[in-house]
């Protein structure tokens, strides 16, 4: 019998994700879904990804409770990758929720929808979809009620009466006919892109660094967030990471809990939405380039960002200016931008002023 | 550490007749379609041991799904009630935002899908203290199962005081909610005196396995060396439990179960250290039958039951001896 209330599990599907188990869980218990994360795989605490790449210790404690193996999980209930990604990798796994209509209607997310490198459902051939149907919002894992858009509150899924037979078939497999063909040429994620679609592309490449490079500030960073109104003035800081990751959010028009894990609201805020990158980009640059630049532009702010900061405080400086690089061209001149990323990431590390850098940033190890 | 095999709640696992006859009793009021049973006796008559048995036997039957809890004091909410009940049957890691109300009836149609059966049994002891607002979540809780198509049936076990209830919640206004789970009711009743010669039996003949020592010879095993056997206690233990039931007023054949069994285990335990002529062996059950404290208890509660009917509502639920 499960350690957890209400938990059945017989109703684990392979390869299912722990966003779905959450979802099943917090049906059965009658409890909001950000709930079930945040307990078993303190979402809120560490960082939004948790549900991805939970620490080695989490993940046991978690199949523990679950009644599952760790092995059996692993690959399957958390994204396939040991140890803490690098960003290569990282910025491939998507935070809100990609899904099968038809996986959906079975009450099963896998984890593998996650990868952007992975178009359709594997078990029944059909694109995945992202975003609400209702209102387009980014789906946020950490939604209140179970299969619900925490924006619009819309349903993507109700369970029936006989919801506890339905979690243990799972989803039906035999629904694709023949060989599947797409009835859009272009895969789904280089669909023209809308105002919003750019912002929550800006967010996740954010979110992919900040957990790779930066993660160990996150507590840095609810201190920091007076630089939030800085635009285009100097600021003051103290740890150089926490200030770069805070002012470069704020640049891209993502809101400042953002940062810290929280995702009090997936709209992109109406007045910022992608600030000024959104107006240089949109005029000057093609569609079908625009999401390979808004990621390269997101990568460029954080490293220029963070080099800045890092200069100020080689001097003995506590105050610094940045301001972002509008030039195209510069975010396609950065070939070494990974490893330079790492370095001055590894670099800003000792200038924290509030608290001595731990000696690996990789502190999600998944073994 | 584990119990022994032979024993139930520390008290020795014997088919007790007023236990089977509940047992029976409740399975014909559960066949027939009825929703609530309540279950009253005297303190100590063996309704907590019959709802522990219930419980076990229900389990491994299979034959439907139990939830129980104890009322630990008239205090807590509907949900504290939902809360234990569903916690009854595992689980420990909760989330704050549950819902007990409705994580509870979810868990039955989980359960009912698991255990194959839609018959939900809910034993709650000590339900004197069920409070208003329980009486009233339950009663909602009962037409959404019922909705679901599930079958439940609740037990309610309590002392004679839970005969008030109705007079208490006619203060509120709604007596009626209360014979809702209180038109079916059944009286625990104690031991008859030709029931102390089978009870006795049961010590020299039950055994945990085929070939393994009996109660008697595993607890005393120097006084069945000696050929001593429970049951040449019958006579001693009738003198002894009627003596003190007549000088009370009360009804000798209404023996609480738990006062006689104590008496005979300690009996047993004392027989086992030292072997009394005929008179010490007499002078020893009484002292037993004494100890159990069973005129204390009659001289404190009375005649509980009939007290309970004739009360009027009282300001506060209690137990009938303030």
């Amino acid at each position: 019998m499960s350690d957890i209330v209400n938990w059945n599990p017989r109703w684990y599907q392979a390869g299912e994700s722990l966003w779905s188990v959450a979802n099943k869980l917090a049906w059965a218990a009658s409890a909001s879904v950000a709930d079930v994360l945040a307990i078993l795989a303190g979402v809120v605490k560490r960082c939004r990804e948790a549900w991805l790449f939970p620490s080695m210790e989490q993940a046991r404690v978690l199949c523990g409770h679950l009644g599952l193996s760790v092995e059996v999980a692993k690959g399957q209930l958390f994204a396939d990758i040991c140890g803490m990604p690098k960003l290569q990798e990282r910025e491939h796994w998507q935070i809100g929720i990609r899904f099968c209509p038809i996986c959906l209607e079975g009450f099963v997310h896998r984890t593998h929808f996650q990868d952007r490198r992975v178009t359709h459902c594997l078990a029944h051939g059909v694109p995945l979809q992202e975003g609400c149907p209702a209102c387009g919002a980014h789906l946020d894992p950490m939604c209140k009620q179970a299969w619900c858009c925490s924006y619009c509150s819309t349903v993507l899924s109700i369970p029936g009466n006989s919801w506890p037979s339905q979690f243990r078939q799972g989803p039906s497999q035999q629904v694709l006919q023949g060989p599947w063909t797409a009835p859009d040429q272009s895969p789904v994620w280089r669909c023209p892109p809308t105002r919003r679609r750019l912002g929550e592309l800006a967010y996740e490449e954010h979110s992919a660094i900040w957990s790779v490079y930066l993660g160990t500030h996150a507590g840095c960073a609810r201190r920091e967030l007076d630089c939030i109104n800085a635009f285009a003035m100097p600021v003051r800081f103290k740890c150089p990471v926490a200030c770069a990751a805070v002012m470069t959010a704020t640049m891209l028009g993502i809101a400042p809990q953002f940062v810290s894990g929280a995702w009090v609201d997936p709209r992109p805020r109406a007045a910022l939405a992608l600030g000024i990158l959104e107006s240089t980009l949109l005029w000057e640059v093609p569609s079908a380039e625009l999401q390979t630049r808004v990621r390269d532009m997101t990568r460029l702010w954080v490293l220029e960002a963070i080099e800045a900061f890092v200069a100020a405080a080689l001097l003995g400086k506590e105050v610094a200016h940045w301001h972002p690089s509008l030039s195209l061209a510069a975010s396609k001149s950065h070939s070494r931008i990974y490893e330079r990323l790492e370095q001055a990431a590894t670099a800003a590390d000792s200038f924290c002023g509030f608290k001595a850098p731990s000696a690996s940033r990789n502190v999600k190890s998944l073994g | 550490m584990d119990p022994h095999p032979l024993t139930v709640e520390n008290g020795p696992r014997f088919p007790i007749p007023p236990l089977v006859e509940l047992n029976d009793a409740l399975t014909k009021f559960a066949s027939a379609g009825c929703i609530s049973v309540t279950c009253y006796g005297m303190p100590r008559s063996g309704k907590s041991t019959a709802l522990a048995v219930l419980i076990d036997m229900l389990e491994a039957s299979g034959a439907a799904v139990v939830y129980s809890t104890v009322m630990k004091s008239s205090t807590g909410g509907f949900s504290t009630l939902m809360e234990a009940l569903q916690l009854s049957r595992g689980g420990k890691v909760t989330f704050p935002s549950l819902k007990p109300e409705n994580a509870f009836i979810r868990k039955a149609v989980a359960d009912r899908d698991e255990r194959g059966t839609g018959r939900i049994w809910i034993l709650i002891d000590e339900a004197q203290y069920l409070s208003y607002a329980q009486f009233i979540g339950l009663k909602g809780t009962l037409t959404e199962m019922a909705k679901l198509k599930l079958a439940p049936f609740i037990v309610l076990f309590g002392q004679p005081e839970i005969l008030s209830l109705p007079e208490r919640f006619k203060a509120v206004g709604d007596a009626s909610l209360v014979h809702r789970f209180m038109n079916h009711k059944y009286r625990m009743r104690g031991l008859m005196r030709n029931e102390y010669g089978g009870m006795l039996g049961h010590y020299d003949t039950t055994r945990c396995s085929e070939t393994g020592p009996t109660y008697t010879e595993y607890f005393a095993p120097n006084f069945w060396g000696r050929g001593g056997r429970m049951t040449q206690l019958e006579p001693h233990l009738i003198a002894g439990f009627q003596g003190v039931a007549t000088r009370a007023q009360q009804n000798p054949d209404d023996i609480p179960v738990a006062y006689f069994m104590e008496a005979a285990t300690s009996v047993l335990q004392e027989l086992d250290e030292a072997d009394p002529d005929e008179k010490a062996f007499t002078d020893l059950v009484q002292q037993a039958v004494l100890a159990t404290g069973l005129t204390e208890t009659y001289e404190f509660l009375g005649n509980l039951e009939a007290r309970s009917r004739e009360r009027k509502a009282p300001g506060k639920l209690f137990r009938g001896y303030a």
